[in-house]
């Protein structure tokens, strides 16, 4: 399959540079999916799709212009070069416009399991029905919302026209809930649990349903209480807040921009030792992973954060060119639009102590489950609505608490961490997550 | 021409489903144009063409979906069978089987392009546009460092059909125009944006100038440099219609949609009871046809319905499938909505607005010792609670009833019911402004929503540490 859409995308690399193009590319997917979907506690929905379409980047005079189309017709893939063309015509020039050179791609070793295509859509409609079965028989209390069970096979091809000419394929079964548990008139907050996994073999639906049904028991029941300021424990699912600042902050587009708090600061100390955050889009048998980028350009090991000190920032071409240097091969997104930059398999080093060692350290504070808020990416500063926050007195876990508001900053907070725990929690997807429990002092908590 | 061959492959496969079979065949091309400049440099400009048809089928109670872009006769029938085959796999396992409510057939082709259609316009004029905005935003101020221009429009030709006689074909389009301005001082970093989306044409440059988002953006993220803090606490506020908009769609809306109320959110039970002041009137509707929210027919072929949800303070209705309408008892709203062809329907709300009040607006400010003047609300959430938090960058103090200076990082909380249980005014200037970006719900939709200046009680926080 992968090999049939290098063959339709190729032969217009000719045809483009015949209509005057100095650099072109081609990026073909094909997806497809089964999927069933759930809502209001019982099954709703079986969907069987196919996505397939190119997306054109060409170069002409330094100008660059992007088209898409969503089928693999020829003709239709030649209306949208000439599109391409037409806007490259309008288009400034840039100098650092020009497209990756050809370099030694492996394959990722165990993105694609065979077995995926005898997954029939029956075998979909009894994962769901397990998952759903599974996660209600815990509690009658639960209410599931949503969710679904779903399949994906991928199939990538891209060509360019300095020879970079490379495919690939993964293989998903991915599966979610969202809900949350109602009690009489009690009702707690909601949360969600997703998880992904490449390989038939690996999918666990206990163990979903099992931290679904955790989450939104525990939030009922919920207590108010009086502002304090203390310390907090982010569980990796409310921790992504503080390392997705990063992440932002460490995108070569948002430093060139002026939109970045990390401008200026390689080689500063931005957080406590213990933090070391790398991206990995080449380990094996994880779904982040593929054997290159949106570019064509392979996948290697960034280190962004090592030891408390900003390493690493992430490029694709056009941006590193800018800077003469090399991509980092973070070119992501899909052929519906021109790359941009994004992360594999992000893994944050784990501490030494484990959460249950951390938590009797506390003399008052609060486990926060999730945190609804919208961070500023610039400055740091957030002020979010705790969900599912759990109050911490002497060391052991009391009361779920309700309407309280985390305040703080997060570039601060990154210098106030006293602990991340052994523990680190997968959220695995495209991109997949590796996080731990942090614990932070200093957090305002207002009610 | 080609628009008569894709209806004749939709009816084919209307005419084609076995006995017993309900079946919905949508056409959708979505055509997405995207031009974005940061600091002086041009980020992109693109065209996407998504175009392909979906077929959403009901057998022995199991809904069934598949979807194509290859548009010829045996494609589409392969789809249909497709949908057909996966709803079977499905029908066994259905604990209660899904049942659909009556409706009556829509039949008509309805356009919103606005005054003066995007196509009247080339990519050149966009880029144009787009670049010279920058260069605005980049020369206002010394102090101006970084910015932000998109320009992203959505060009929709969508035909709904289904086995209960709805023939109907919309053609609109849906620009959104964004300007972000990115001040430094003394190591201080301060973005602000303004944004404007509408269903319509070229004609969003004249309702929302550019030179005048830009000044707006400009200026208000200068003085945000050096903004104090909002005194955290329950405070008297007043609501910007755009901050109407969104504690409507965010924490009421979505606690009606009646999948959510059938899995229990807070809305569930409260039919005819008292759940705000009696000056609220909540509407959904699709009506508006110059807001983002514009739906002449949902993708289920229903006739969107005005909807009145909360009627002087008492519940009135929830947003409905055919499902749910059938589960409840009552008519379909025509809220269910697809984004692309792709995507099978789901319950999303379309124009959600408080109905305006008597108050002349300044009236709203009298009398308030002291207070907040929500005026442009940033990204918020909601919960199933009810229980809301909304970023507000722009918003400013009011002393002894004036409007004072501008204070930042302010987040606004509540439980939604109970803020909108503390409204005592509600002004006459109603209007639709919070068009721009997208509602996700496992989809994105465009939705709009608004309503008059309105004052209430809510638990404003803003007393932030870092810098």
């Amino acid at each position: 399959m992968s090999d049939e859409l290098l063959s339709i995308i190729d032969s217009f690399v000719v045809k483009a540079q015949k209509l005057g193009a100095d650099e072109v590319e081609l990026y073909a997917h094909r997806q497809k999916q089964k999927t069933v979907n759930f809502e209001a506690n019982n099954l709703k929905s079986a969907v069987s799709t196919i996505i397939e379409g190119v997306g054109i980047r060409i170069l002409k005079n330094k100008s660059l212009g992007f088209a898409s189309v969503n089928t693999f017709n020829k003709k239709k893939i030649g209306v949208a070069l000439k599109e391409a063309f037409s806007i490259a015509k309008v288009s400034p020039p840039e100098d650092n416009y020009f497209l990756p050179q050809k370099q030694p791609t492996p394959q990722v070793a165990n993105i694609f399991d065979e077995e995926i295509s005898n997954v029939s859509m029956d075998d979909v409609v009894s994962y769901s029905n397990k998952l759903l079965k599974t996660t209600r028989k815990i509690d009658s209390r639960i209410s599931i919302d949503s969710g679904n069970f779903e399949t994906t096979e991928d199939y990538y091809a891209i060509v360019n026209s300095n020879g970079i000419n490379s495919s690939d394929k993964k293989s998903a079964l991915s599966y979610g809930l969202f809900g949350m548990a109602v009690d009489g008139a009690d009702i707690g907050s909601f949360d969600y649990e997703f998880d992904s996994v490449i390989n038939v073999a690996d999918v666990d639906l206990q163990k979903t349903a099992k931290e679904f049904s955790q989450k939104v028991l525990q939030n009922l029941n919920a207590q108010k209480i009086d502002s304090f300021e203390g310390p907090a424990i982010f569980t990796p699912d409310a921790a992504q807040l503080i390392f997705g600042l990063i992440i932002e902050g460490a995108k070569a587009t948002n430093i060139q921009s002026g939109s970045s708090y990390l401008q200026d600061k390689l080689g500063d100390k931005i957080a406590i030792d213990a933090v070391t955050l790398v991206d990995d889009g080449s380990i094996k048998n994880s779904p982040g992973s593929r054997s290159f980028d949106r570019e064509g350009v392979p996948h290697k090991k960034l280190t962004i954060v090592e030891k408390g000190t900003f390493t690493g920032v992430f490029y694709d071409t056009f941006s590193a060119n800018k800077e003469n240097l090399q991509s980092t091969g973070h070119a992501g997104g899909g052929f519906r639009n021109i790359p941009n930059l994004s992360t594999t398999n992000l893994k944050i080093t784990p501490g030494k102590k484990s959460i249950d060692d951390i938590i009797p350290e506390i003399k008052k504070g609060i486990l926060i489950q999730r945190i609804s808020t919208f961070p500023d990416p610039v400055s740091g500063d957030y002020s979010g609505a705790v969900k599912g926050g759990r109050l911490i007195k002497n060391g052991e876990i009391t009361d779920t608490l309700k309407e309280i508001t985390a305040v703080g900053n997060v570039f601060t907070n990154l210098k106030s961490i006293t602990h991340l725990s052994k523990e680190l929690k997968p959220f695995r997807g495209t991109p997949s997550w590796y996080v731990p429990y942090v614990a932070i002092d200093n957090i305002k908590f207002v009610s | 021409m080609v628009f008569f061959l894709l209806k004749d492959l939709l009816q084919t496969v209307i005419d084609k489903r076995p006995d017993g079979v309900h079946v919905e065949a949508r056409y959708h091309q979505r055509k997405k144009i995207e031009v974005r400049s940061d600091k002086g440099k041009l980020q992109k400009a693109i065209v996407d063409d998504f175009a392909g048809i979906g077929i959403r089928v009901l057998v022995d109670g199991a809904w069934g979906f598949a979807s194509t872009s290859k548009l010829d006769k045996s494609t589409v029938k392969g789809t249909l069978n497709d949908a057909i085959a996966a709803a079977r796999n499905l029908a066994p396992s259905m604990k209660e089987k899904i049942e659909l409510a009556p409706i009556k057939p829509v039949i008509g082709v309805f356009k919103s392009l606005g005054k003066d259609p995007l196509a009247n316009h080339s990519i050149e004029e966009r880029v144009k546009l787009v670049a010279d905005t920058d260069q605005k935003v980049l020369k206002a101020d010394e102090k101006i460092k970084g910015s932000l221009i998109f320009l992203r429009e959505y060009h929709n030709h969508r035909i709904v059909m289904n086995s209960d006689g709805s023939n109907a074909e919309v053609f609109d389009s849906k620009p959104d125009f964004y300007v972000q301005a990115i001040a430094h001082d003394a190591g201080k970093m301060m973005p602000f944006m303004v944004a404007r989306g509408l269903c319509g044409g070229w004609e969003i440059f004249e309702i929302s100038p550019p030179e005048k988002m830009v000044e707006t953006a400009v200026t208000t993220a200068i003085k945000l440099l050096d903004a104090p803090l909002a005194k955290g606490g329950k405070h008297t506020v007043v609501m910007d219609p755009k901050v109407v908009g969104i504690i409507s769609h965010e924490a009421i809306g979505h606690t009606v949609e009646s999948d959510f109320v059938m899995s229990g959110s807070a809305a569930k039970g409260t039919i005819g009871k008292k759940v705000a002041s009696e000056l609220v009137t909540m509407v959904d509707t699709g009506e508006q046809d110059y807001a983002s929210g514009w739906l002449p027919v949902d993708d289920a072929g229903v006739k969107p319905q005005k909807t009145v949800i909360i009627e002087k303070g008492i519940m009135k209705s929830f947003l409905h499938s055919r499902f749910s309408a059938h589960y409840f008892g009552v008519e379909p709203t025509g809220n269910e909505r697809a984004f692309e062809y792709n995507h099978e329907p789901l319950i999303r709300m379309r124009n959600t607005y408080l109905e305006p009040g008597d108050f002349k607006k300044e009236e709203l400010f009298e009398g308030i010792k002291f207070g907040y003047y929500l005026v442009s609300p940033g990204g918020g959430q909601a919960d199933s609670t009810a229980e809301f938090m909304f970023t507000m960058p722009e918003t400013y103090e009011i002393k002894n009833g004036e409007i004072g200076g501008l204070v930042k990082n302010v987040t606004v909380t509540g439980n939604a019911y109970e803020v909108l249980k503390s409204v005592d005014a509600i002004a006459k200037d109603w209007r639709l402004e919070m068009g721009n970006g997208h509602c996700g719900k496992w989809q994105p939709a465009k939705v709009d929503g608004g309503g008059g200046t309105t004052r209430a009680i809510a638990l404003v926080s803003g007393s932030v540490g870092g810098k």
